[in-house]
């Protein structure tokens, strides 16, 4: 599974959750939950125009215990547009407060609320048969620290879908994560796709589940 | 930052389209490729949240009566409202707002447009 994980940082296919589209279309609503072995986090983003959206998210960080709560604001910076695929390229910021979650009995150092912020950047490319996308993301936590992660997807559909049918993807994730005590890690998924719904089922090679849901408004 | 949160909050739960109910309903699904008055081929349309982004643009316009994106053959079908039409500029820059691009746009009559490479 090292062999994977590592082998997938090398072709530099990092990706994102399933958060590979940020920006719908001008007027739209988008929920996003993602669930993994690094964090649990909601995000709520409305489009504002085909390049721009603006969101609230709320993430906690399962590996440092503090949750960052925030606006951010995405850029779709360029979108590819062919007969039979699409690739997109992303910015994302965002800015808010990090808390801990500590009870009020326990005294540590690093515990209260700081400011914070993240930049993150994206790409992917994908067919109907064919799905990949990469990420790259830094998050300044203030009194937490600061960390940084990479990740990428290579996806397969099993059969080509039509409007409106469930479409299925078979997905694997290679991701990298030097704060990390384990800082190499891999994941599959199922991916599940219909209408304004997706949904992702996944296991990471530590056996964590991943739970990952978007909806479109 | 709390403050700023509430303003942000404020400022999207001002955008909601809570008047959405007293729109009129729009057609949906396949059988509006019978009735289309406009047949445009797309590209970039590679899952049903590109259908989703396509539908809900073009059916804000009170010119439009329903649409259908069918991903197998990558054409948006438009059925116009009574009396309406739809100029190419028109239906180029909703495609456009989407967040798609435009190969071709073939009307009821038969006549055709192909938009040039490059806007």
């Amino acid at each position: 599974m090292r062999f994977i994980a590592t082998l997938f940082i090398v072709m530099g296919c990092f990706s994102t959750p399933a958060q590979a589209r940020p920006v719908s279309y001008p007027g739209g609503w988008t929920l996003i939950f993602v669930n993994d072995v690094n964090e649990n986090s909601a995000l709520a983003h409305y489009t504002l125009d085909s390049q721009h959206s603006l969101g609230l998210r709320v993430r906690y960080d399962r590996e440092g215990d503090f949750t960052f709560t925030g606006a951010q604001i995405n850029r779709l910076v360029k979108r590819w547009n062919k007969p039979n695929s699409q690739a997109n390229l992303y910015a994302r910021i965002g800015a808010g407060v990090v808390t801990d979650n500590l009870d009020s009995a326990e005294m540590r150092p690093d515990r209260g609320t700081d400011a914070a912020f993240f930049l993150n950047a994206s790409a992917d490319w994908e067919t109907r048969r064919y799905f990949t996308s990469a990420t790259a993301q830094y998050w300044n936590n203030g009194r937490f620290g600061d960390t940084s992660n990479f990740k990428g997807r290579l996806g397969v559909a099993p059969y080509i879908a039509n409007t409106g049918s469930i479409h299925t993807w078979i997905m694997a994730e290679g991701r990298y994560r030097p704060q990390n005590q384990n800082e190499l890690g891999a994941a599959i998924l199922l991916r599940f796709f219909k209408g304004p719904a997706l949904l992702e089922v996944g296991v990471d090679d530590e056996g964590e589940p991943l739970l990952n849901y978007i909806h479109r408004f | 930052m709390k403050f700023f949160i509430s303003v942000m909050t404020a400022i999207m739960l001002a955008a909601l389209p809570v008047n959405s109910f007293a729109k009129t309903k729009k057609l949906k699904g396949p059988q509006v490729v019978e009735i289309a008055d406009l047949s445009i081929e797309l590209n970039g349309l590679v899952c049903d949240f590109c259908s989703i982004a396509l539908n809900k643009t073009f059916q804000k316009r009170a010119e439009v009566h329903g649409t259908y994106v069918d991903l197998n053959t990558k054409i948006m079908s438009v059925a116009l409202s009574p009396n309406a039409t739809l100029s190419n500029e028109d239906i180029i820059e909703l495609v456009k707002k989407a967040g798609y691009s435009t190969l071709k746009i073939t009307r009821k009559d038969g006549s055709e447009f192909i938009p040039s490479a490059k806007p």
